[in-house]
């Protein structure tokens, strides 16, 4: 079966490792880091943002646990949604990585490092897999898929 | 700026209408509200109509039922802040001295479950991001963490509104409701339980606004006036939301003594 991610305009391939990170940009002028790439600064108006492959741990902003899944979801539930800064200063609203088995994810504490990673969340209308980012806890003993 | 007075007010039950159009509860509420004023029609000025997810020209559909008025109309759509945009708009068109007697009309029938937003093509979507109640859960959950709020007192919030509601013979749901029977409904994106989100409302409601001039010829009023300042995003830095401000809009208008 073919795979897709699910937007090539929110991954760059890391030049050193040749692995997928996240497609962000910095701002020349006052260095506010952004996820997804946009084209004017949010913090002083500036333009001209520097595309940069973003760091891939962070910190655990804050997450939910869905049970009723919103319209278009193509993974299966429950399932966690949270949003993780990162050390440039981008938050990214991403999937969170946990093993859920119907109940609140415990292991889960806002504050809490987190890791990228690049899941297969599940067919699109196409048949396609959607190869997506998610964010799980960097201790993986912590938070075991 | 003038003294600006509510005359009138009409709404319909809230709830699932499957046999009335949208256009049908915006027409019940609005001639509610001129029975209550004791108005007609013709004596509207100006009417602001708002709305979300019900295509263009709402108001004009509305009005279009009683026969085309030459009242002119604006649509409002500002997300979940529409109604009160359009009942604040009214009251800046009577308070500048644009005219003396406006209305403000809001009507919306809803599909059931989770409300479906955003661009078909979004990504969002796909990774199950876009829902309402997964967005504020997420401010929610930070809230709590960040002030230390547990989840009963939180539940206090839901508790009070279905008070509210029990005072409202229009209101959906008419239940007295614990913070027990709150905490332990469904969970739909945690820490938001089902009782603790908006319910999915077929509904209309009405209002009608004059100037302290026109005042005599009416038996009831209550004094309308803006207290504060009106803003949204105040401050929303980067890509970050600041939970403690709106995203869509704020204003107050105050409703004062009544006569």
């Amino acid at each position: 079966m073919s795979a897709r991610i699910i937007k090539e305009e929110w991954v760059i391939e890391d030049p050193a490792t040749k692995e997928y990170r996240l497609r962000g940009c910095i701002c020349p002028g006052c260095g506010a880091a952004f996820f997804p790439v946009r084209l004017f600064c949010g913090k002083c108006l500036g333009a001209d943002l520097n595309v940069v492959p973003l760091s891939t741990e962070g910190v655990l902003n804050t997450f939910t646990t869905v049970y009723s899944a919103t319209p278009g979801y193509l993974g299966k539930s429950p399932y966690v949604v949270g949003k993780v800064d990162l050390p440039e200063g981008a938050r990214v609203r991403s999937l969170i990585m946990a093993d859920i088995n119907g109940q609140n994810p415990s292991n889960l504490k806002i504050g809490m490092k987190m890791k990228l990673v690049f899941e297969n969340i599940g067919p699109d209308t196409e048949g396609k897999d959607v190869i997506c980012h998610m964010f799980q806890p960097v201790n993986e003993g912590e938070c075991a898929k | 700026m003038r003294e600006v007075f509510v005359v009138g007010a009409g709404m319909t039950q809230f709830g699932r209408h499957n046999d009335k159009s949208t256009a049908d509860l915006g027409l019940e509420a609005m001639l509610a509200s001129l029975k209550d004023a004791g108005l007609s029609i013709q004596d509207i000025q100006m009417i602001y109509c708002g709305h979300v997810h019900q295509g263009t020209t709402l108001g004009q559909r509305i009005l279009g039922q009683i026969g085309y008025t030459g009242i002119p109309v604006i649509n409002v759509e500002n997300a979940c802040a529409s109604g009160s945009t359009a009942f604040r708009l009214a009251y800046q068109s009577v308070a500048g001295g644009f005219c003396d007697i406006a209305m403000a009309v809001g009507a919306e029938k809803m599909p059931r479950g989770i409300i479906d937003v955003g661009e078909k093509d979004n990504p969002d979507r796909a990774m199950g991001m876009l829902g309402l109640p997964v967005k504020y859960a997420l401010l929610a959950r930070k809230y709590m963490h960040d002030y230390g709020l547990s989840r009963e007192l939180m539940a206090r919030v839901a508790v009070k509104n279905h008070q509210n509601g029990c005072l409202n013979p229009n209101a959906q749901h008419k239940k007295v409701l614990t913070v027990e029977e709150i905490l332990n409904s469904r969970m739909i994106s945690d820490p938001l339980t089902l009782f603790q989100c908006c319910p999915t409302s077929d509904g209309a409601a009405a209002v009608i606004i004059v100037a302290q001039d026109l005042l005599s010829r009416f038996d009831a009023s209550v004094a309308l006036r803006e207290d504060g300042e009106s803003f949204a995003h105040k401050i929303r830095n980067l890509n970050h939301v600041n939970i403690l401000y709106p995203e869509i809009f704020k204003t107050r208008l105050v409703l004062l003594n009544g006569s």
